[in-house]
């Protein structure tokens, strides 16, 4: 493997130049595994929310139809709410087999900024079934709370202990686990409850449960039909808006870490370009004494490699930092509770193919300048 | 080797229209000689040493060496060649210059694929027959110029060439370095029965051949022994 050897050695050559690369390639994968942490993190936390519920329709009212998202950002500062015993009305509908009510109320604990949900918890483990309440039991009466286990973790506080917002103080109940969803880090109250704290009969949204989606598209019809004043989405639609913000945020991110990417690669391809260009002469001589064409690209390229490389495990050492920097500034920043960034095997998988894929590209124009060009003019050159 | 040329031209397109390079050469050289290619600055001398080398094409012509019509095979046979049977000597040495100097006389050897103990062993005997044994460590930034051209004769050797290829060899060096140059190759030549061809505008340097041709403006015009 003369060109492993001889492509180490050219690398150690011009180490400042080498090390200069190298550390533009780790700038360039530290801001794209940390930007595209963030966008996991998202995804994962806003998919996982819509697959963890158990919704054939949403019913709102009508001009909430655009906020769909309010609801799992923590909003729920709406100020157009539907009366609580509408639920009896909407299940009447045929091929309705379950309605919710549901609320929500921005709060604050310690430090952090929080969704406290009003649910009917006699129809919660229906429509949340995966988050499993491994430890206590649902909230049944009055200042009895329920959070996810990432919550309790973070506010450090267990079974049986009181729990103060605002001027209220609750006991916690149960404390549950969603899988790393904003469940995992919501708390849930019973809705009536949460109706006597909001002084109202009213709620922001009912969940509903219809056989399967003919029945459900027959029942979202129904209800327009019937109450005009309100509007309704499909669990699929909903997902669907879900998805497509999720999708904008990455690509977002993905087009700022790509401009970081490009960087890196022009300027490998220049290291590259320039180191072949002072070398010319001995690439024309390791051609004269008979090294092939192949051979003598495989080594720009492993050079190429090398560099990226190296600069790309830096980087991913360097993005885990920064994603956990970022998640902190935000949860700091934002006060919010849980964790934004999300480093996987994938994205960690995707840095390495990303470091290799500069390494080639970066090699691909130098190689070809030198194999292309003529042994006696690479002999000759100056 | 024996090198054999026929009719061969070599044409450049300039600016300033088709330069002849070189014309209607024949020339056959036998295994063992030892042949000087003189003449002055730009009458290609250097040109006709890199088409036997098979480092550039004829623009018309056969180059035959041994019974191998060498103008007509592929790059990759070419290169295959020139790994095996041939040996070059530059002017300015071209020494890879983050290899020491045992790594540089190593190379051809671990081109063609030989065991590093095998390739390492050669490569000692080769620094000890040019007498730089006792600095293989060292880059050849640390050696003389003469010392430089040693290793790279070396270089040539490594590989068992039957052709020994020198393009003014000593042009860069002192008389006293360039004949002690000369008198190594010499020695080679004799003692290896390797065909060798040195380029020069030096006749000193070309009295250590046993045949000297003369090129003026692209025709070998005289030969004299």
């Amino acid at each position: 493997m003369v060109f492993l050897h001889l492509a180490k050695r050219n690398v150690l050559r011009k180490r400042e130049r080498s090390m200069l690369t190298l550390v533009g390639m780790m700038l360039a994968v530290a801001c794209f595994v940390t930007l595209l942490s963030l966008g996991e993190g998202i995804n994962y936390r806003v998919r996982g929310e819509f697959q963890a519920r158990r919704v054939s329709l949403y019913v709102l009212p009508a001009p909430l139809l655009g906020m769909t998202l309010g609801n799992i950002s923590g909003g729920g500062n709406f100020t157009e709410l539907m009366p609580y015993n509408l639920k009896n009305e909407l299940i009447s509908i045929p091929g309705v087999e379950r309605v919710a009510g549901i609320s929500r109320q921005q709060i604050r604990v310690k430090n952090y900024s929080l969704t406290l949900w009003g649910v009917d918890m006699d129809d919660f483990e229906q429509f949340l079934p995966d988050f499993k309440v491994g430890n206590g039991r649902l909230p049944v009466y009055r200042y009895e709370i329920m959070m996810g286990a990432g919550l309790a973790k973070k506010l450090g506080v267990s079974l049986g202990k009181s729990v103060t917002i605002g001027s209220e103080k609750f006991k916690l109940v149960g404390i549950g686990d969603a899988g790393g969803t904003f469940q995992d880090y919501s708390c849930f109250v019973p809705l009536s409850f949460m109706m006597e704290m909001q002084r109202t009969k009213k709620v922001q949204e009912f969940w509903l449960q219809t056989g399967n989606t003919i029945v459900a598209k027959e029942a979202e019809k129904n209800i327009m039909e019937k109450y005009p004043h309100l509007g309704v989405k499909t669990g699929n639609e909903y997902a669907q808006t879900a998805n497509e913000v999720v999708f904008y945020a990455w690509l977002m991110q993905f087009c700022i870490a790509l401009i970081g990417v490009l960087i890196a690669l022009t300027a490998t391809m220049n290291t590259m370009l320039i180191s072949t260009y002072e070398r010319m002469k001995e690439f024309g001589t390791l051609r004269a004494i008979g090294l092939s064409r192949a051979m003598i690209f495989l080594m720009i390229m492993t050079e190429s490699l090398l560099l990226s490389l190296g600069g790309g495990i830096l980087g991913i050492i360097m993005g885990i930092m920064g994603a956990r920097l970022i998640d902190d500034a935000v949860c700091y920043l934002f006060q919010v509770a849980f964790p934004i960034a999300r480093l996987t095997p994938d994205l960690m998988l995707n840095a390495v193919l990303l470091s290799v894929g500069v390494g080639f590209l970066g090699s691909v124009i130098p190689g070809l300048v030198v194999v292309r060009k003529n042994i006696i003019q690479s002999l000759r050159w100056d | 080797m024996k090198v054999s040329l026929k009719g061969v031209h070599k044409f450049v397109e300039t600016e300033a229209g088709t330069q002849k390079i070189l014309q209607n050469i024949n020339l056959t050289i036998n295994k063992g000689d030892f042949v000087a290619i003189m003449g002055a600055s730009g009458a290609g001398k250097s040109t006709l040493l890199y088409l036997i080398g098979c480092l550039d094409f004829p623009s018309i012509g056969q180059i035959y060496l041994e019974e191998i019509d060498v103008v007509n095979q592929p790059e990759s046979v070419r290169e295959k060649i020139r790994l095996k049977n041939i040996g070059f000597i530059f002017q300015n040495f071209n020494l890879l210059p983050n290899l020491t100097a045992i790594e540089n006389v190593e190379l051809p050897l671990q081109i063609l694929g030989l065991p590093h103990n095998k390739s390492l062993k050669r490569s000692e005997s080769l620094l000890r027959l040019v007498g730089l044994d006792h600095k293989s460590n060292e880059l050849p930034n640390s050696f003389s110029g003469g010392e430089q051209q040693r290793i790279a004769i070396g270089r040539a050797l490594a590989n068992m060439p039957g052709l020994l290829l020198a393009d003014e060899p000593t042009g860069n060096l002192d008389l006293k370095s360039g004949k002690a140059i000369m008198e190594v190759v010499r020695s080679i030549n004799e003692n290896q029965h390797i065909t060798t061809i040195i380029v020069t505008h030096d006749p000193k340097i070309a009295s250590f051949a046993d045949k000297t041709y003369y090129l003026e403006d692209g025709r070998l015009i005289q030969t004299a022994l």
